[in-house]
């Protein structure tokens, strides 16, 4: 039994420095903000060219010559640390690539989880990702 | 234009068969009263060679309904005009009826006319006036809700259905006098329609009207992927017409939610020209703003099914004149693409539909097997030939091309006054 412990620990700390020392951003929470939306592909059509950036913690989106935090799809959105890669509805987007954010703007209180300290300022909802 | 003029083609041979203009004539007690119209309008007068620069609106139009209703293309023209002429006409029956009124419908099938139903059990003698000399107009009694009734009904769902998760929208379908929801599931496995169905009703709140409870539900199917001038792509959507505020500054209008800083370029050139946000209504019933340009210059005309090429706006028609409409859109991300009103009366449940207030049942949803719908297309142009309809905010879609786009959603045309401007036209 010790030496099955004493394996997985070695598993498990070389998993534990990669999510402390990739990016300097905290990686046991998803940097990035949610909402619940009703379902893939419905909603507002407004199409923002964006780049995703890392900016203390919190995810964002540079488009339009603005910063934007972009809310997105809680049940269907997943941050890969490690690779640094955000997938929504299974289409992944690498951090520093240019994207395309199908959805429109919105207010705050749409937002159900996001980092503390996050700019609520510009809000755009994620309706989808990519054309 | 005048409503009692000639008609070409299929409608001048359905005044022959039909022996002309009958008469108004209340219904029997216990029976719909019903009141039909075969007399014709003249030829529109936009009709002839276009200008330089300017695309023969109608013509491509019909060329799309042709392919859609598979009939000639000379037919299809000639029903586009009289479709033109019946949104002026539903509008000024509505105005003049509005308690009673229990909305219209345009019919594409093989009685190609226009179907106007009132509640009551006889058709209003001013209606009759109304829709004199029109041709294929039918007027109906008998109705079971005016539109105002069933809006109220929808609007008595609160915020029940907004919540609840599988429900992207509801309306009432006023041709079919149903209710309906449109609800996410599929049938897959060993599970029916039917089943799907009724395990979705049986997830509605018991709070919800009677009406809704036993609305009719369509299924959407779940996606496997899931994953200054009209028409111009601008920063993160579509321009949609020309407009000018009381003052006479003039400026294009697009959707509310694609942020307020916005520039557009013209096809074909990389320029971007930046724009001046003016105003915008974001509300239960609106989602559009405006912008200006310095210059001031702005033109009535909108880029339709070319890229080169420019339609002339020369009228609008209004949400309640719109039901069963062949209408047409044009968005930067699909282009040019048509299909057919289905209600007027659509609520948008999805998530942030209506920026954080309920919507209203006053929004008009289209379908159609030809039809195109993505982001990107927001605040783009809805017309038929040279009408406006409305701007773009929503949909249901997957893809870019016409298998995707389940349905797609705009705001009436008529709501831009949220914003104390108004159409140019040409």
């Amino acid at each position: 039994m010790y030496s099955i412990r004493a394996a997985a620990g070695l598993l498990i700390l070389p998993l534990v420095l990669i999510a402390c020392t990739t990016g300097g951003e905290p990686t046991a929470a998803a940097p990035f903000a949610t909402y619940d939306r009703s379902r893939p592909g419905v909603g507002d059509a407004a199409l923002m060219t964006a780049t995703l950036v890392m900016d203390r913690g919190c995810l964002y989106a540079d488009g339009d010559g603005q910063r934007w935090l972009p809310v997105f799809p809680a049940a269907a959105t997943e941050w890969d640390a490690a690779a640094r890669t955000l997938t929504v509805d299974g289409r992944t987007v690498a951090l520093g690539r240019s994207t395309e954010l199908g959805g429109g703007t919105a207010r705050a209180e749409i937002i159900t989880s996001a980092p503390q300290g996050c700019d609520r300022s510009r809000i755009w909802l994620v309706v989808s990702v990519g054309t | 234009m005048g409503i009692s003029k000639r008609v070409p083609g299929a409608l001048t041979a359905l005044l022959l068969l039909t022996g002309g203009l009958l008469a108004p004539v209340p219904a029997q007690a216990a029976s719909i009263g019903a009141v039909h119209t075969t007399a014709a309008f003249d030829d529109d007068p936009e009709e002839g060679a276009p200008e330089d620069g300017l695309e023969d609106g109608l013509a491509l139009d019909a060329e799309s309904y042709a392919k859609d209703f598979g009939v000639t293309a000379e037919e299809a023209r000639t029903r586009l005009t009289a479709q033109s002429e019946y949104g002026r006409l539903v509008e000024e029956i509505e105005a003049a009826h509005p308690d009673i009124f229990a909305g219209s419908t345009v019919d594409h099938g093989g009685d190609f006319g226009l179907r106007v139903r009132f509640t009551g059990d006889q058709v209003p003698e001013k209606a009759a006036e109304l829709v004199k000399g029109a041709p294929a107009v039918t007027l109906e009694a008998g109705a079971r809700y005016s539109l105002i009734e069933a809006e109220k009904i929808i609007d008595s769902t609160g915020t029940n259905l907004d919540t609840h998760g599988a429900v992207e929208g509801v309306f009432y379908d006023s041709t079919n006098e149903k209710f309906v929801l449109d609800m996410v599931g599929a049938a897959t496995g060993d599970r029916s329609a039917e089943a799907v169905t009724a395990s979705l009703r049986a997830t509605l709140p018991a709070s919800l009207p009677a009406e809704i409870r036993s609305a009719e539900i369509r299924l959407t199917p779940q996606s496997a992927a899931d994953g200054q001038r009209g028409g111009l792509p601008m920063t993160s959507c579509t321009s949609g017409f020309s407009v000018r505020n009381a003052s006479g500054v003039k400026g294009i209008l697009t959707a509310g939610h694609c942020g307020n800083s916005q520039s557009y370029h013209y096809f074909g050139s990389s320029t971007w020209l930046a724009t001046t946000f003016r105003s915008q209504a974001r509300n239960a019933t609106s989602d559009v703003q405006w912008h200006t340009r310095p210059s001031n210059l702005s033109y009535p005309r909108f880029h339709a099914s070319s890229t080169s090429a420019t339609r002339t706006l020369t009228g609008r028609v209004v949400r309640s004149g719109q039901n069963g409409d062949y209408v047409c859109h044009r968005g930067k991300t699909t282009g040019y693409s048509c299909g057919t009103v289905s209600t007027i009366s659509y609520r948008p449940t999805w998530s942030n539909a209506c920026n954080g207030v309920t919507c209203s049942a006053t929004w008009i949803r289209v379908s159609g097997s030809g039809l195109k719908c993505y982001p990107g297309d927001s605040g783009g142009p809805w017309f038929n030939a040279y009408k406006a309809y409305g701007i773009y905010k929503g949909q249901s879609s997957t893809g870019t091309g016409t298998a995707g786009c389940n349905w797609a959603v705009y705001m009436a045309i008529n709501y831009i006054s949220n914003i104390n401007v108004s159409l140019l036209y040409g």
